[in-house]
């Protein structure tokens, strides 16, 4: 669901009336920066990954149809694609998604204040796929309803709950394992 | 379980903060609004912005030449004014372990310290300390007249021999808290330096037949400094190293009133303009000058912390006869450098960063310097955890004091008992010479604070004594060996001519001085 003034901004910026991407760059700058960095962990790749977005975005604004789906919704999916392009230009002789896919040995540049932060997850998130991963993101991270996710997936929204629900179950598996295991040795 | 799995990731969540000026930069490029850049952000601002863009320096190239260019060609001065901030966040890109190679320099042990360029803020105490060579003078000191920055003693005004009193053996003791150092590695930060952000400049000054010489005949050619200068009264010269990523202003000496052009060799001249102590601002509008002119020059402090006027040309006044006694021309007001929220000291405690100096006489701005690009590459490196041995360290002085140890016959003097306070977290900087290139670390140290600064020695200008925690640093010092005190007879001050005898020992460069009563 479109608001009016989004859907009136799309509508002046598809008649060439450019100005009015303002209006949906100011709605949704922040969202995909956070998005774009939470999947590179580095200011400087985030912004200029950023920059490439928007630019596609405005370029593309004519495809965009507001029958198919949300524009939060096709924004999202020009920034999953152009941080995949990103990373498989970089590594192309690996399968990779995002910052999470690469080890931590890997020569890909990190911000060095959020590598405690990283660190915290590293474990779960690297065990996950890139799919999987935004989810648990998008949700988490972002706030973002089943729904809106399912809409950014191309999913329906009832396979988001599940796929979630499955992902929490799994690494709290994973994290009594570790305790299990702890004790075990420990014993 | 869940609960708490889904609470481990959202506090996980990292912190990000959009830049706001690359938001407001992206947004005018999407929206055609090409005054943005020359408006809002100035030539200046987009120069630093190179230094700050300079791993990504080949998509932007094109910009920076086409903007320093455009100060080469004198766009510069009609640039408008106003809201231009050369401030730039510090940004920090982890790389793989170890990746700057040894910290030690090549040019061998303590080369850490000896590789670092001359300062060039005389007025800096630490500096004061090694700058005054010390000279077993047989003949009287020429006059000269001091003028210029820093110091606090004028050679040029003495007609007889100014007696140094000699060093005096230094006891450091560690009376600070208990405490404990975990962590097993250490962040080192190198500051990121190169040609990339003005290559495309250099190919098209490079590509130039100038009649006089054809720059085309020349390969390889990278274009290093650019120079401006201000040609109008108190101007000033603009020094841009886009290598090393520097800004400094200096006086335009033609063009400021010196003592030097209005008395030539007129000793009353001189004499009758000498400043008076009651010419020096007090500090706080020594910190206004410095203040307002950084901002109407739109010099960002955002990264630095408060200011503070160096005063320790005050303690060399004191020393002095009142007929001697000199007041500096320049003051320093420091900013210190903050890097993820530490402050940087140089190897001796002193604040590193950001220094203004104002003129005393015509209380302005006279020069800047300390203003760089604030790039790094942060590597993991081995840290120390032997807190004895880190102790052990600081109690000889940490990286810049050796202890001296009395010769028979050589001196009478007393140790002098100073202690050190419980140490803080703070980040030093070093020159690290590797492969003909001197590199800018910053590396985690402690930093114990002097907690009894003599009273009675006023030429003991340090205020604390820094430890580095990467241990490869550690290591290649050790502990210093206790040296002999190498001065038996009064000494006198830089200024004479006369050479120093070969068979007398001169004290080690950063050695602590304390005056000694003979």
């Amino acid at each position: 669901m479109l608001d009016k003034n989004e859907l009136q901004a799309i509508k002046k910026c598809q008649s060439g009336n450019t100005e009015s991407f303002g209006i949906l760059y100011d709605k949704y700058i922040k969202k995909i920066y956070d998005f774009v960095y939470y999947k590179t962990m580095h200011k400087e790749t985030a912004e200029d990954l950023v920059s490439d977005i928007f630019i596609k975005a405005l370029d593309k604004i004519n495809s965009f149809d507001a029958q198919k789906g949300s524009f939060n919704s096709w924004i999202y999916r020009i920034a999953r694609n152009t941080v995949i392009d990103h990373y498989r230009t970089q590594k192309k002789d690996k399968n990779i998604d995002d910052v999470w896919d690469l080890s931590s040995n890997e020569d890909i540049a990190v911000d060095v204040d959020v590598r405690a932060q990283m660190e915290k997850v590293q474990e779960h998130f690297s065990k996950l796929k890139a799919e999987q991963r935004d989810i648990v993101v998008m949700r988490l991270w972002q706030g973002m309803s089943h729904k809106e996710i399912a809409d950014v997936l191309e999913k329906n929204e009832s396979a988001v709950k599940v796929a979630y629900s499955r992902l929490i179950s799994q690494m709290r598996k994973e994290v009594l394992l570790l305790i299990l295991t702890w004790i075990v040795i420990n014993i | 379980m869940k609960a708490d799995i889904e609470k481990l990731i959202k506090t996980s969540k990292p912190d990000t903060k959009i830049d706001k000026r690359f938001a407001l930069k992206l947004r005018a490029q999407l929206l055609g609004n090409t005054s943005f850049q020359s408006s809002e952000l100035g030539i200046l601002d987009q120069i630093i912005n190179s230094f700050k863009y300079m791993t990504n320096m080949y998509k932007y190239a094109g910009a920076v030449a086409v903007v320093v260019l455009a100060v080469a060609a004198g766009v510069y001065a009609t640039q408008k004014q106003g809201n231009i901030k050369l401030a730039f966040a510090p940004e920090i890109t982890g790389v793989g372990a170890s990746a700057f190679g040894s910290l030690v320099s090549q040019d061998g042990k303590g080369s850490v310290l000896q590789g670092a360029p001359v300062a060039e803020d005389s007025s800096n105490s630490a500096d004061q300390s090694s700058a005054m060579e010390l000279s077993r003078v047989t003949s009287s000191i020429a006059p000269v007249a001091g003028y210029g920055g820093g110091g606090g003693v004028s050679t040029g005004m003495v007609g007889e021999k100014m007696i140094w009193p000699g060093p005096a053996p230094i006891a450091y003791k560690y009376t600070g808290d208990e405490f404990t150092l975990e962590n097993s590695t250490v962040n080192v930060m190198r500051r990121v330096k190169g040609y990339q952000a003005s290559q495309n400049l250099a190919n098209m000054i490079g590509s130039m037949n100038l009649g006089i010489i054809n720059l085309k005949a020349f390969s390889q050619t990278q274009v290093q400094n650019i120079n401006l200068v201000e040609d109008k009264d108190f101007g000033y010269y603009i020094n841009i190293n886009l290598y090393d990523g520097t800004i400094s202003l200096n006086e335009n000496w033609e063009r400021w009133d010196n003592l030097n052009t209005k008395c030539g060799s007129d000793q009353r001249c001189y004499d009758d303009n000498r400043l008076k102590l009651s010419d020096v601002p007090s500090d706080d509008e020594l910190i206004r000058i410095s203040n307002d002119f950084l901002q109407e020059r739109g010099i960002g402090t955002d990264t630095y912390g408060t200011a503070e006027v160096i005063n320790d040309w005050r303690m060399w006044l004191d020393q002095q006869p009142a007929e001697y006694q000199y007041i500096t021309e320049t003051i320093t007001v420091r900013y210190p450098l903050i890097i993820n929220n530490e402050v940087v000291y140089d190897q001796s405690g002193t604040p590193y960063g950001l220094s203004v100096s104002v003129n005393v006489r015509y209380k302005r701005v006279s020069s800047i310097w300390g203003l760089s690009s604030q790039q790094y590459e942060a590597s993991e490196y081995e840290a120390i955890t032997d807190v004895d041995k880190i102790i052990a360290y600081a109690e000889a002085g940490g990286m810049t004091g050796p202890v001296y140890y009395e010769v028979d016959g050589a001196t009478n003097a007393a140790y002098e008992n100073i202690e050190l306070g419980t140490p803080e977290y703070v980040l030093i900087q070093l020159y690290n010479y590797q492969d003909n290139k001197s590199n800018e670390l910053l590396v985690p140290a402690l930093r114990f604070p002097i907690v009894n600064q003599p009273k009675d020695n006023s030429y003991y200008w340090r205020t604390s004594v820094v430890v580095p925690l990467a241990k490869e640093l550690m290591n290649d010092y050790a502990l210093p060996e206790p040296r002999p005190m190498p001065v038996d007879d009064p000494v006198l001050m830089q200024g004479a001519e006369s050479s120093v005898p070969e068979e007398v020992p001169l004290p080690p460069e950063g050695a602590d001085m304390v005056e000694v009563e003979k």
